[in-house]
């Protein structure tokens, strides 16, 4: 027996091979079969490779469609397709949601961006074989894709290494300054800061972490005895607790920027460390002002509860778009700030917690939740089919219910001949 | 109801043949066949199950799937045959409740809401 196994190059050439059929193979359920596949809206047979034009001459990312029939005598739906290999490569994959009625088709789509689907440290002539597991209600369908360098990589490929190779190193030094103000208490941190943290403190009182970290930190910068002797102590000196400040705002709303703010942002990214020094630095400090937190907190209070209707109109959500978002989103990222924050790195709210919770049948502790960051690193999103490894019990219930519930609802309306 | 199914419509990427039935369904079923309080809960029922757009995704083929939290989906026109044979007595309570998601993709309680329909219904 044979079955549909694409080749694909790296530099788009791709072929079926293994036979003629494309017959179900063996050991697979004849309930539901892969009746054919297309690359790019061609079609691919197992009988004649196909060569497509070059990368250059494609536009966006490739597509692999393979076209399901189900030939049994009850309709069947495909539950999930797993491909831990292509997800790892960057490769998406989507597929018929609705259940397939006796001799109709469903498709499963591949989507592979050009540029993540193998690394450039692969030699030519590597490949790497990856394969699917559809799962249908009648059982699993096993597909498999081979990825093959047949080409060095491009320029463009290079590039774009360079690049995030570059960014690399900027986001770690912030991620070193992001995540020593999450382990710093930022309420004694802001303390430290001076009255001028009410800024940060409002923006921590909202739950806006991220803002309220930036503040803080950039606020604190003009204190540090060691950048005050910097090249631009000068220019700290001159902005000031409430300069930063506003600087920090400016990096959240993306707007521009004056040539001695230009100059202090360009320094802090050259030499990130320093955030990690001035963090360390006013945690100790705060350490010791500890006690007088609650008297400052205290009187702080109305002023914040004055500002926070005003503050509702300052966009935070731009932040994702500065260095230093980008910095806190690489440490939320990793799932360390708590699930509510993860969650807003994949473009979710404080809102969508809830759902995220119900619909992955979390019951809400640390190890169930960190199967939701895990799932969602490897690409599932609100509302699809969570991945067969990331299930929780109360989620392999749940689609068990949900799958009888639509197979009966078929069932009954066969019945009743509507 | 009207009002909801056009703030519907206006989803510019899911404004096609959206409830076509549905709407005959609430026109002409609901003020003969469901009582004052039934109708009210209809209306709360999809007024939640459209709130959301992720509740809903569509075919390949056009059709309009309605999403479950597990992410199982079932064809919106399954889901509008199913109501309407419910409200002409076809199926009973405890039968549509088993045909239908607990859940919807928003984590919007399909059941329990369908329940309240169901028990303000004269049928």
């Amino acid at each position: 027996m044979k079955y549909l196994t694409p080749y694909r190059s790296f530099n788009l050439i791709t072929e079926a091979v293994e036979g003629t059929g494309l017959a179900t193979p063996a050991g697979q359920p004849a309930g539901a079969t892969v009746l054919s596949c297309q690359f790019n809206n061609k079609p691919v047979t197992d009988t004649k490779p196909l060569t497509i034009p070059g990368l250059e001459k494609v536009a966006g990312p490739s597509l692999i469609v393979w076209t399901i029939q189900n030939n049994d005598k009850v309709p069947t739906i495909i539950v999930a397709v797993d491909g831990a290999d292509l997800e790892v490569k960057g490769a998406l994959t989507d597929w018929t949601r609705s259940p397939i009625l006796p001799g109709k088709t469903g498709t499963v789509t591949l989507k592979v961006s050009h540029l993540n689907s193998m690394d450039c440290s692969d030699k030519v002539g590597s490949n790497n074989l990856a394969n699917l597991a559809v799962t249908t209600s009648a059982g699993k369908v096993q597909i498999q894709v081979r990825f093959i360098r047949e080409a060095a990589p491009t320029r463009a490929e290079t590039c774009t290494v360079k690049r995030l190779e570059s960014e690399h190193n900027l986001l770690t030094a912030l991620e070193i300054g992001t995540g020593l103000l999450g382990m710093a208490f930022p309420p004694l941190l802001f303390v430290s800061a001076g009255i001028s943290a009410l800024d940060a403190k409002m923006y921590w009182d909202q739950g806006d972490k991220k803002m309220a970290g930036l503040t803080a930190l950039f606020m604190l910068l003009p204190g540090s005895a060691q950048l005050a002797k910097s090249a631009i102590g000068p220019a700290l000196k001159t902005l000031g607790p409430k300069g930063m400040s506003l600087l920090a705002g400016k990096l959240a709303k993306g707007t521009a920027l004056t040539v001695i703010e230009k100059g202090v942002v360009e320094a802090i990214a050259k030499n990130p460390t320093v955030l990690q020094q001035v963090a360390a630095g006013a945690k100790a400090a705060a350490a010791k002002a500890a006690p007088v937190v609650k008297a400052v907190a205290a009187k702080a209070a109305p002023v914040v509860k004055a500002l926070k209707p005003i503050a509702k109109d300052v966009a935070t959500d731009t932040i994702v778009n500065t260095v230093y978002g980008k910095g806190y989103d690489a440490v939320a990222g990793t799932g360390q700030f708590g699930l509510a924050e993860f969650i807003k790195t994949k473009g979710y709210t404080q809102n969508d917690v809830k759902g995220i919770l119900a619909a992955f049948g979390s019951d809400d502790t640390k190890e169930q939740n960190s199967m939701i960051v895990s799932a969602m690193k490897e690409g599932w999103k609100l509302g699809n089919i969570v991945p067969e490894k990331w299930r929780t019990p109360s989620y392999k219930a749940q689609i068990k219910q949900d799958t009888d519930a639509v197979a009966l609802l078929n069932k009954k309306l066969a019945e009743l001949g509507v | 109801m009207k009002k909801i199914i056009n703030n519907f419509k206006n989803w510019s990427d899911l404004n096609e043949s959206v409830f076509p039935s549905l709407e005959k369904l609430f026109t002409k079923k609901m003020t003969t066949k469901l009582s004052t309080v039934g109708r009210s809960a209809l209306e709360q029922l999809f007024g939640l199950i459209i709130k959301n757009k992720i509740n809903f995704i569509k075919s390949e083929d056009g059709a309009l799937l309605l999403k479950s939290s597990t992410g199982v989906t079932v064809p919106v026109s399954q889901l509008e045959k199913g109501l309407s044979a419910l409200i002409d007595g076809k199926v009973t309570r405890d039968e549509f409740i088993k045909m239908v998601p607990a859940k919807l993709a928003d984590g919007t309680p399909f059941s329990e809401l369908t329940i309240n329909v169901i028990k303000g219904s004269s049928v």
